[in-house]
């Protein structure tokens, strides 16, 4: 079944014609890994899957998103709540200045769960599920900006997962992490994913074929090559696909 | 392989392991063709010669397959990048076996008092040397080249050599069943021909394998995706 099915997306800042014409059906409980060179649309396909960049005023676009039979840009749609559907991970992580007890908690104060033992409950479940749990157990009211970025990251995916989303969108999460907190973070989307529909952004290639089922080659807002990871980073169908695998790109 | 490679790292790295590739295809198929030789002008010191060559191969094989295996290890490849490496590492073992297997042949040779053996037998043994000699050129500058079709070839190549084999077995077993007299000859003779078939099943080894590296399918072998479909 499809978590997302995307029909004919565009989207433009200003007069820039950013995506053209995406088509997609991400199925539930997959990886997909989105690849291609800078500036060639997914981190924006990636935002426009929970209205990211909608916070940005010249954004608009035409076209359908759907989240389960849900169209997301219908008027009706709480934007709040979509956030809580669908979260998201940032290439730097990004706790806030708080606790880490706190830091996890934040999203469901704000969606307006005030029951403590209730939180004290998420909180502890999404860490263990974040694997970081046993790392932060005996410091939840530290500061979160005092652990190292592998940490702080997985705090993040801890916060996103606390409002039990249904997809993760995660923006080069690694990029800014040494290998050993790369393989945890690697380690932790692996077990994910039989819960969460993920979609990554990655610029690292064997990054892509550990964690994801399925592979997206973006070029200049396209979409060239969709398919199984293992047989696009094998035997690419497209010739573009095939030269930026390899490196020949340009 | 006229490609534009993405770092000069990567494409002299590229390029030694094809030259190197080529270098231990030569080797093999020199080796073949100097021990089919001794079967019409034996030379009791090109054995020996052979000998060390097969020395030779066996320390480039081990050479090349650590090139191959840093280069996996550094570069990384994909795609068509990734299946050339990996053919190559698999090739080049069955290269490393037709040079063994051409000792085999001297050493057969060796063994032979040809004055008690019919020269018509040991002419149709050369002519399927010469044979085998024409299909392992074939198969390592289809491997090099990226030739699907002449990879193809190798196949039906085959079928010729076996034909072959079967003729000088034949025959081989009828002069031993007239005389038991210089059986031993027969006898090796009939090794030195299982030897060629065996080269000639090498050649075909490299032939499949660069149907694979191109079309990651083998002509030998119904896929499980074929199945599927």
């Amino acid at each position: 079944m499809n978590r997302i099915t995307v029909k004919n997306l565009n989207a433009y800042f200003g007069d820039a014609h950013i995506l053209k014409n995406i088509n997609a059906e991400i199925p539930e409980n997959t990886v997909t890994a989105l690849i291609g060179p800078s500036g060639c649309g997914k981190s924006t396909f990636l935002r426009t899957l929970n209205r990211m960049n909608d916070l940005i005023p010249s954004f608009n676009h035409d076209g359908e998103i759907y989240l389960d039979d849900t169209e997301i840009y219908d008027k009706s749609i709480d934007v709040v709540n979509l956030r809580k559907r669908v979260g998201m991970v940032f290439q730097k992580a990004n706790p806030f200045p708080k606790s880490i007890f706190e830091n996890v908690a934040y999203g469901l104060r704000i969606h307006g769960v005030d029951d403590e033992d209730l939180i004290a409950k998420r909180v502890e479940e999404s860490l263990k599920s974040a694997a970081i749990w046993d790392e932060v157990e005996s410091k939840l009211h530290d500061s979160a900006m005092s652990l190292s970025g592998g940490q702080q990251q997985r705090v993040c995916i801890a916060r996103t997962i606390a409002n039990k989303p249904e997809v993760i969108l995660m923006d080069e999460p690694c990029s800014a992490l040494d290998p050993i907190s790369t393989i945890k973070i690697e380690d932790l989307i692996n077990r994910l994913k039989k819960e969460y529909t993920i979609l990554i952004v990655t610029h690292n290639m064997q990054q892509a074929t550990r964690v994801s089922k399925y592979t997206s080659f973006f070029l200049n807002g396209e979409i060239v090559e969709h398919n199984l990871t293992s047989e696009l980073f094998i035997n690419p169908r497209e010739k573009k696909t095939e030269e930026y695998i390899t490196g020949r790109f340009g | 392989m006229s490609k534009i490679y993405p770092s000069i790292s990567f494409k002299t790295r590229m390029k030694k392991v094809t030259e190197d590739s080529e270098k231990l295809g030569q080797l093999a198929i020199e080796s073949q063709r100097v021990a089919v030789d001794l079967l019409e002008n034996f030379d009791k010191s090109k054995v020996e010669d052979l000998r060390k060559q097969t020395d030779e191969i066996d320390v480039f094989t081990i050479e090349l397959e650590r090139k191959c295996i840093r280069f996996i290890a550094s570069e990384q490849p994909f795609a068509s990048d990734l299946m050339y490496i990996e053919a190559t590492l698999r090739n080049i073992s069955h290269i490393k076996r037709i040079g063994h297997l051409a000792m085999n042949i001297a050493d057969a040779i060796d063994q032979i008092n040809f004055e008690n053996v019919p020269k018509k037998l040991v002419k149709e043994l050369a002519y399927m040397g010469d044979y085998v000699h024409l299909m392992l050129t074939k198969s390592i500058k289809a491997f090099l080249n990226q030739d699907l079709e002449k990879a193809r070839e190798l196949n039906s190549d085959d079928d010729k050599v076996d034909e072959l084999f079967d003729n000088v077995l034949t025959q081989s077993t009828s002069l031993m069943s007239e005389s038991k007299e210089g059986i031993e000859n027969f006898v090796q003779l009939i090794f030195i021909a299982r030897y060629l078939e065996r080269s000639a099943d090498r050649a075909v080894n490299i032939g499949n394998r660069t149907i694979f590296m191109l079309t990651l399918k083998r002509p030998d072998i119904k896929s499980l995706d074929d199945d599927e479909e």
